[in-house]
């Protein structure tokens, strides 16, 4: 469930894990998504949390309103999602491992070295 | 739309200022967690609220009336705390029906499920229950009167870690069953700040900070690193909270308006602060921590 | 704004029913210390003594009065208890002001006045059953009262009494708004006693005793009570209206 102890906000949680729901299939394009109300007894939280949550996936264009009826899974929503996290967490990631390598006195050449046998490692695992 | 606006508002006791100069609005149909040390004035905020007691100097409205003894203030809101008063000559149950007959909102199936299931005798009075006892009544007394203006002020007090649990389940539910506005006091913000919309952070009769929760947990970044690099980063902001960790090493609590990559470059580590900790470094005298009080050789 | 008043009225009166539940306790005091009265009556009041050629005879007065001014002392007691904080403060875990509370407290008093004026005649009725069976007494006379003459003693003994639950009244408010009155209070009580004494009946104690207990017109007298009481009422309330609860 959600990470309370944790320092990360409640409601990106939330839009994570409606995220998550959105990638495995729970919930399909065009379909209503839980309401905040639902959300906030689901993860027993106050039901602002929830919406603010519901209300960044829908920034994010990956819900949509429909007046009165609540919010609804956008077309291409998960192409979003990939294309967001691609961008927001994975580049965070090479980020951090940049500041690391630099501090550590690694070069380019060594660091690409490094990305190519973790790659290449995973393909192995994936046969 | 505010239940209680208050605009500049003091309460002296003999000479000593409880509130000092407190402005501050609390929305409709929100749940408010009143945060602060002991002696911060929120016990006195929440009963001038309640209209128990009378201000002493600014203005103070609820439901857009002067809630001093006022009979509309006192039939829409409900206090509850850990020293109530209740006769000694009614056993819980009558204690029950007289809520009923007194508050026009009361849900009698309701308090009879929380009664039965907290398994409270309905001939037991009030003043032979313990303490933790006593606070799970006053907890399903207050719920029940559904009253749209709802105070607790440090609820729990005495309470089973899971009679607490059990506790802010219910007061979620019957909020999310039936909108009201909520004020709740405590000094544990971690085992309240799920269910809170906003927190009301007061001090020494001031408030500092009023903002939602999940601007709190934004609000403040901690950064440990070397002295000598951290006081170059400091310099002219701001800060919350400063402490040497040892010798060479610093730890700063400040607003979150630093690009956390370029910490990241110059070695300073940075983590983000709980609100609960936020809370106690905004709190703290300047005097230093215990460690500064004892000097161990 | 009637809808307002009839709101405050239908409070006035809830919080009326819940003191009656809630303050059992004042009814038995009252029957307890009317059972004490009665036993504090079985000495005669006076005591007349005829002897002489082989007869002895003596003529005792007996009277149940004693009843009636512990029911007074329980009225003045029992209003200066409800005005203490822990009966003060169940009213505010429930609705209540200042003046709902006030309105509901003399409510109640009225109420406990005539129960009292009641049983305290009444225990004169007890009183003379209960002599007939304990004691050994050739001949009992008694005074007996035709039934307008009982209900109008019935009447004068209760507003009396709701004339000592005022004074109790005014008496708590002022102790609870400041404890220095817990002394003056007592200290100007046994000071005009005492003046009482020296200046032989013909004091301010004495003058306002006569004027209230020595009125012969009913209707004159029932006047005076009621009007007293009332501005007794009437100052607790004004002086309790910033009254602060739960400090």
């Amino acid at each position: 469930m959600l990470d309370m102890d944790g320092t990360k906000p409640i409601y990106i949680q939330v839009a994570e894990w409606l995220e998550n729901e959105i990638l495995n299939g729970q919930f399909n394009e065009n379909e209503k998504v839980h309401s905040q109300y639902t959300l906030a007894d689901m993860f027993n939280i106050n039901p602002a949390t929830a919406a603010k949550g519901l209300n960044k996936l829908h920034d994010d264009c990956v819900l949509y309103n429909k007046r009165g009826l609540g919010k609804f899974v956008s077309e291409g929503a998960k192409e979003i999602i990939l294309e967001k996290r691609k961008n927001e967490t994975l580049k965070g990631l090479i980020q951090d491992v940049v500041i690391e390598a630099n501090q550590l006195g690694v070069d380019e050449n060594e660091l690409l070295l490094m990305m190519k046998e973790s790659l290449e490692a995973f393909k192995e695992d994936e046969k | 739309m505010n239940v209680v606006e208050i605009n500049n508002l003091s309460k002296v006791y003999q000479r000593n200022k409880a509130l000092d100069k407190l402005s501050l609005t609390i929305k409709t149909n929100t749940i408010t967690g009143v945060i602060g040390r002991n002696g911060a004035g929120k016990t006195t905020l929440l009963k001038l609220i309640a209209g128990y007691l009378k201000e002493s100097t600014g203005e103070i409205n609820v439901f857009s009336k002067r809630p001093f003894n006022n009979l509309i203030v006192s039939s829409q809101s409900v206090f509850i705390d850990d020293n109530m008063y209740f006769p000694e000559s009614l056993t819980l149950e009558e204690l029950l029906i007289e809520g009923e007959r007194f508050y026009e909102n009361w849900d009698k199936a309701f308090a009879k499920a929380l009664f039965d299931y907290f398994s409270f005798d309905p001939r037991a009075i009030h003043d032979h229950l313990s303490k933790g006892r006593q606070s799970t009544f006053n907890m399903i007394f207050g719920l029940s009167t559904r009253a749209p203006l709802t105070i607790f002020d440090e609820p729990t007090t005495g309470m089973d870690v899971s009679v607490r649990k059990d506790f802010y389940r219910v007061l979620l539910k019957d909020y999310l069953a039936y909108p009201r506005t909520i004020l709740l006091s405590s000094h544990h913000l971690d085992e309240i700040e799920h269910l809170l919309e906003n927190v009301l952070l007061i001090d020494q009769g001031r408030h500092l900070l009023h903002l939602p929760i999940d601007d709190l947990k934004e609000y403040a970044v901690g950064m440990t690193g070397e002295k000598t690099k951290v006081e170059e980063l400091i310099q002219g902001k701001q800060i919350i909270y400063k402490e040497n960790t040892d010798s060479n090493m610093m730890f700063v609590v400040m607003k979150r308006n630093i690009d956390p990559q370029v910490l990241k470059q110059v070695g300073i580590s940075v983590k983000p602060i709980r609100p609960s900790d936020l809370c106690v470094y905004l709190t703290k005298d300047s005097k230093g921590g215990i460690d500064d009080a004892l000097k161990y050789e | 704004m009637p809808s307002n008043m009839n709101n405050y009225f239908a409070l006035v009166k809830k919080q009326y029913k819940f003191k009656l539940k809630a303050y059992v306790s004042v009814f038995n005091s009252l029957i307890i210390l009317q059972l004490l009265a009665i036993l504090f009556s079985f000495n005669p009041t006076s005591s007349r003594g005829f002897g002489g050629y082989g007869v002895d005879a003596s003529l005792n007065n007996y009277s149940a009065n004693i009843s009636i001014v512990f029911t007074f002392l329980w009225g003045f007691i029992t209003a200066f208890i409800i005005t203490t904080k822990a009966y003060r403060e169940d009213d505010f875990t429930f609705v209540s002001n200042n003046q709902s509370q006030g309105m509901a407290n003399i409510l109640y008093l009225l109420t406990i006045s005539f129960i009292g004026g009641i049983t305290a005649i009444l225990s004169g009725y007890l009183y003379h059953v209960m002599f007939y069976f304990t004691t050994n007494t050739s001949e009992i006379y008694t005074q007996t009262m035709t039934l307008t003459e009982l209900f109008i003693a019935i009447v004068a003994t209760s507003l009396f009494i709701l004339f000592c639950c005022a004074l109790g009244y005014l008496a708590g408010i002022l102790v609870q708004l400041h404890k220095i009155f817990g002394i003056i209070l007592p200290v100007v009580f046994i000071g005009l006693l005492m003046f009482n004494g020296i200046s032989g009946g013909d004091s301010f104690l004495a003058k306002t005793f006569f004027f209230y207990f020595q009125e012969g017109n009913l209707v004159i007298f029932i006047l005076k009570i009621t009007i007293t009481s009332s501005l007794l009422f009437l100052l607790s309330i004004s002086l309790f209206r910033n009254k602060e609860a739960r400090v």
